[in-house]
């Protein structure tokens, strides 16, 4: 495990990034080999869609801790597997949903669609999100579950 | 040519040679070494990639897509699978010098590899070379948008190590030497010479951008904001320095007012350059719609003589561009000024009539089409063919690809000026015809390896493998910390290093570090899974170990060069540990394919794919619901190029009837079919009942016909005749002199309640061909052709020039403002506004001729589709799997397209779109098994309740309900392990290998532990 963060006064969010194999993913390769520099704020998770994050996957980031959640998939008409991305779309339209029941501001979770080629906007959303992020504070899910 | 080519078929010489990295040579390197064939795909720039790399966007999709090249299942951009794939060497940065041919036909073929001056096993990509390079000389991809170094990456996606040194830029400082911890470069490095013994040769050079500064008068190279098209698509690239805003490069500032200029380097023939490029309409179309999406304040105006937007799906795309606010104007600006100051620009515009003006525009894009290029025509010369009188390849009019050699085939935008789906389709076709000359396919056998350890039930064991990446990583991460942090997550057992992972001697030190540690689980922690994953698998497979024990922790890309630092890699490896520990392991096996292929068609598509096919080894079952083969063909008289149908549907006709691998049913058709990718079961009426056919895979190819012209007075006057019609008069020799009016894009390129919507493509070329076969019978004769756009594409600009040279006048007319044709005994008025006088014109003709577009038989593609799971479009005609990669694909795999039935085509492209098909579906079904997926999905069994959810999700129909054991099924043929399924499932009965939900679950713990 690693070592664990001094604890500071200034709060650092923590992103977990959900990103496809074939488009975002290989952007985060091209943002990293192109030396776009972007906070270091982000975890990220490698699978094969978009399409295939499940809700769970994201709620138990959430009460892992995590401050946010990046989804990234494919531009519409891209996915290697037809529609992932657009079932990508239509769960994170029904976590939002959920998300307010359950005391979470729904802008924590953003569904991006980055292409393989777009490393530039990666590195620029995973910045503006840290920033969006930080100026809403912790997120208090885990600390709710913290029983 | 097949009975030449058949004599001399190579024997022995299994490898094929491809020459172009481009989309068409990638498309035919995949193409053949997924049919189990040995490629050496050789490219004269330090990458592959051609013309593609440079594209963001394309139309009409305004996306990519060319992943769908690949033969089965999408995986990377094709130059990335190039790269990859086993079978494919690539030799990048190399020339042809030499070519031997010998007796039985075979080349020696001697290349020169130019020295990059970095050692890619050396290096890096640390990027600590380029940074210190003094030098800056303008970047050639993007055509000079900006600057690059003397040392430096050809362009930025560049796969693998692509650093290179420009030897005429470098000054030979030796900073970059010096900054090189690796050492890896070396400015001495000497070319070096590679031979090559190949059976078969794919030309693919592609075309050159035309050099705008050629046409001096329209200011590029004088005025900062002309830019050519190659430099305005680079700006529109979300890695430009404006991240894909267009800008003017004087000020930086945004445009107002964009002019895009067509036809520069194009059908120009006092320029030498006398075809149409056949993609700049389209391109400009697609650049235009980005501007105005990204700046919807500014005014896009389009200059162009005619909008050739004769793709599938691209007429379409000119309305979009037209309800985008888009201007369109007919003329052709001669000469473009600068205003002094502002650097504004004023275009000199002659239109139609007898008015020019000038025009201000801020920002002017040339759309630069194609040249031949001089390399291309070299290397074609080398093999010993000829380029035709355009200066492009060229060729046999019905060989499409094929050349004067036996052997050697041409492909892409060298062969004739083409657009990304035609390429593609060329490289398809060209690999077809170069796997067969090799011979025999089913000569590359799998190499059969052991049954794999997978450890199955023991307690993980797991052993962590840092790749330092020799010192690129241990600048950026506190090694020793992160070894520490690897150590105290539980199931680890050992912690190495290596120095550089992904170099074969580093993978062999992986494997050996594994087996030393004696684990159960391997952790890599090097760099990206797109990189390192396979070929990690790939070396514990071959050792005996199954690949799904190893899991990749992305340390480099999405820790250390983001500036993640040690904190984000210890989290990185420990959650890939705990992917580890949970990891499951597929039976790894192949699922057994059927040779047999069914063709339903027997036009020339259809008996073309036939043909090709069982030249490359597979059975076939040709289907013709009329009792004559031949489709369209026998009803073409002549061609536009000067080609005999007749002569074709003969020779095609009797070859298909010969060959002993092709079965040939007349008056038959496909009654029911059932079944998938490897085993379909299709019931077959034939005269003599009915026959029952087992086959792996299905080539639809039903074709289209001349459609019945409803409006202009057909059938009021035997004067009034289609353009088929007219052939056939023509070719028998019944027109008599006299006064001709046709009439363009009847009922065609229109909205309206029965009109086709499409472009057919071919009417504007049949209007050509008639016009010239009739002043052949009559030098005299008085012929008008009325039309909207002048569709003559690539060299067929040729023949309309020539029909312009000849006499025959060409009048445009606008939608609101048609030709009206009154029937008048023997005689036909027409009349129609003439642009030029502003007034209308009374032509009393002898004969009128409608140009009416093709049509599908809908409602039997309709029933078609129905049979066999694949779609077709609005119009009725098939749809593709992807329209710029896969257009001979049918959105099911195991079915492919061939000809008309997709989409309007002339005979070549019906030919070459068959070739195509057939090249694609021996790559799957030929060889006769698929290997399952590692990450194919899969059922627990005791928690499954048949709902169902999985089966509707599921894009490729891999999953089936078992009414009798009251479980969902999955097919691991069709499985393409998306996903799709597992997050359906609201049981979680629907896993899927490689990502359980205890995977994932686990891994977030570490992450965010």
């Amino acid at each position: 495990m690693a070592e664990t963060a001094p604890k500071t006064e200034a709060f650092e969010p923590r992103i977990v990034a959900f990103l496809c194999h074939w488009c975002t993913y290989t952007g985060a390769d091209l943002a990293g080999t192109t030396r776009q520099q972007y906070p270091p704020n982000i975890r990220v998770v490698h699978l094969m869609c978009s399409g295939a994050v499940d809700v769970v996957y994201v709620l138990k980031a959430l009460m892992d801790g995590a401050d946010g959640v990046l989804i990234g998939g494919c531009h519409p008409g891209d996915c290697h597997y037809e529609s992932g991305n657009y079932k990508a779309r239509r769960r994170v339209a029904i976590l939002r949903n959920i998300l307010g029941q359950l005391g979470i501001p729904e802008d924590r979770i953003w569904l991006r669609w980055i292409s393989a080629s777009e490393g530039k906007k990666f590195a620029e959303t995973v910045t503006e999100m840290t920033e969006a992020i930080r100026a809403m504070g912790p997120c208090e899910f885990k600390q709710h579950w913290d029983v | 040519m097949d009975e030449a080519l058949n004599e001399q078929t190579g024997q022995g010489s299994d490898t094929a040679l491809v020459v172009g990295g481009g989309l068409a040579g990638m498309q035919a390197a995949l193409v053949l070494a997924e049919q189990g064939r040995r490629v050496v795909l050789v490219e004269a720039r330090p990458a592959l990639g051609g013309f593609f790399p440079l594209l963001d966007n394309q139309f009409p999709t305004q996306s990519c897509g060319v992943c769908f090249m690949a033969c089965d299942t999408p995986t990377y951009c094709p130059f990335v699978q190039c790269e990859l794939h086993p079978n494919v060497e690539v030799v990048t940065f190399a020339a042809v010098e030499g070519v031997e041919r010998d007796a039985e036909g075979r080349f020696r073929v001697r290349l020169v590899e130019r020295p990059t001056c970095v050692d890619p096993d050396a290096c890096t990509d640390c990027g600590a070379c380029e940074e210190v390079c003094p030098v800056s000389v303008p970047r050639e991809f993007g055509d000079g948008l900006e600057t690059r170094k003397a040392v430096f990456r050809y362009y930025p996606k560049a796969v693998g190590k692509a650093y290179v040194v420009d030897p005429d830029a470098c000054t030979r400082c030796g900073k970059c030497v010096e900054a090189c911890d690796p050492g890896a470069i070396d400015l001495d490095a000497e070319p070096r010479e590679v031979v090559v013994e190949a059976g078969a040769v794919v030309l693919a050079p592609g075309a050159d951008a035309f050099p705008a500064s050629r046409r001096e008068e329209l200011g590029y190279g004088r005025y900062p904001n002309v830019l050519s098209a190659v430099r305005f698509e680079r700006m529109l690239a979300a890695g430009s320095p404006s991240s894909g805003r267009p800008v003017r490069p004087s000020d930086g500032r945004p445009p107002r007012s964009i002019a895009f200029v067509q036809c520069v380097g194009s059908r120009d023939a006092e320029g030498g350059q006398g075809h149409c490029s056949s993609v700049c309409c389209m391109f400009a179309l697609k650049q235009a719609l980005f501007a105005k999406e990204r700046l919807p304040e500014a005014e896009v105006t389009v200059y162009y003589m005619d909008l050739r937007t004769f793709g599938k799906g691209y007429e379409a795309y000119l309305r979009r561009a037209e309800a985008a606010g888009i201007r369109f104007v007919r003329a052709v600006p001669s000469v473009v000024r600068e205003v002094p100051g502002s650097r504004d620009l004023l275009l000199q515009v002659a239109g139609e009539g007898p008015a020019s003006a000038e025009v201000p525009h801020d920002l002017v894009v040339l759309s630069t089409g194609f040249c031949p290029g001089t390399a291309g025509q070299d290397l074609l010369r080398a093999f010993g063919a000829e380029p035709d009188a355009s200066g492009f390849g060229g060729g046999p009019e019905f060989e499409p690809c094929a050349t004067a050699v036996p052997g050697v085939y041409l492909a892409g935008a060298f062969r004739e000026p083409r657009d990304i789906p035609e390429s593609v389709l060329d490289g398809a076709r060209a690999a077809a015809l170069a796997a067969e000359r090799l011979g025999a396919a089913d000569a590359a056998e799998e190499p059969r390896l052991p049954a794999p350890a997978d450890f199955r039930g023991e307690e993980p064991r797991v052993a962590v493998v840092l790749c330092e990446c020799e010192g690129f990583n241990t600048d950026r991460a506190d090694f020793d910390a992160l070894d520490r942090a690897a150590r105290e997550v539980p199931g680890v057992v050992a912690v190495e290093r290596v120095a550089h992972a992904c170099s074969r001697a580093g993978l062999e030190e992986v494997r050996n570090r594994f087996a030393a540690a004696e684990a159960n689980r391997l952790v890599l922690g090097a760099c990206s899974h797109r990189i390192v994953e396979q070929l990690v698998r790939g070396v514990l497979r071959r050792s005996g170990f199954h690949p799904g024990l190893v899991t990749v922790a992305n340390l480099r890309e999405a820790c250390l060069e983001a500036g993640g630092g040690t904190r984000a890699a210890a989290d990185a490896v420990a959650a890939a540990v705990r992917e580890a520990w949970y990891a499951g392991f597929p039976e790894l096996r192949s699922e057994s394919l059927e040779r047999t292929v069914l063709v339903v068609g027997g036009g020339a598509a259809g008996m073309e794919a036939a043909l090709r096919l069982a030249g490359l080894g597979l059975s076939v079952h040709l289907v013709e619901k009329e009792p004559a083969l031949g489709g369209n063909l026998a009803t073409s008289r002549f061609t536009l190029r000067g080609g005999d149908p007749q002569a074709l549907r003969e020779d095609l006709a009797a070859r298909v009837e010969a060959h002993p691998a092709v079965k040939v049913h007349l008056g038959t058709r496909v009654e029911a079919a059932t079944g998938r990718l490897g085993a379909f079961r299709s019931v077959l009426q034939t005269p003599e009942g009915e026959v029952e056919l087992l086959h792996g895979a299905v080539v639809l190819a039903t074709g289209a016909r001349e459609a019945e012209p409803r409006s202009y007075g057909y059938g009021q006057s035997p004067r009034i005749v289609t353009q088929k019609e007219f052939e056939a008069l023509l070719a028998e020799g019944r027109v008599p002199e006299g006064r001709v009016v046709m009439i363009q894009c009847v009922e065609s390129r229109e909205e309206a309640e029965g009109c086709r919507p499409w472009c057919s493509r071919v009417c504007c070329t049949h209007a050509l061909k008639n016009a010239r076969r009739l002043l052949d019978l009559h030098p005299g004769a008085g012929i008008t052709v009325l039309y909207r756009d002048l569709r003559a594409y690539g060299t067929y600009e040729a023949q309309y020039r020539d029909a312009r040279d000849r006499g025959v006048v060409f009048v445009s007319y606008d939608l609101d403002r048609r030709p009206r044709v009154e029937p008048d005994g023997e005689r036909v008025r027409v009349r129609y506004i003439d642009p030029a006088l502003g007034q209308e014109v009374t032509e009393e003709a002898d004969w009128v001729v409608l140009s009416v577009g093709m049509a599908p038989d809908a409602a039997e593609n309709a029933r078609l589709a129905d049979l066999y799971g694949v779609e077709v479009d609005a119009h009725g005609f098939f749809r593709e799997k992807n329209p710029k990669a896969a257009l001979a694909d049918a959105t099911r795999p195991g079915v492919y397209l061939a000809g008309l039935c997709h989409g309007p085509k002339h005979i070549e492209e019906s030919l070459v779109h068959a070739g195509a098909a057939a090249g694609r579906c021996a790559a799957v079904v030929g060889r006769g098994a698929r290997p399952v997926s590692e990450n194919v999905s899969y059922v627990v069994e005791k928690i499954c309740s048949r709902c169902g959810v999985c089966v509707e999700v599921c894009p490729y129909g891999a999953r089936s309900l078992d009414m009798d054991e009251n479980v969902a099924r999955v097919d691991p043929v069709l499985c393409r392990a998306c996903g799709a399924c597992t997050m359906a499932c609201p049981n979680k009965a629907a896993q899927q290998y490689g990502s359980s939900p205890k995977q994932m679950l686990m891994a977030l713990d570490e992450l965010l532990g």
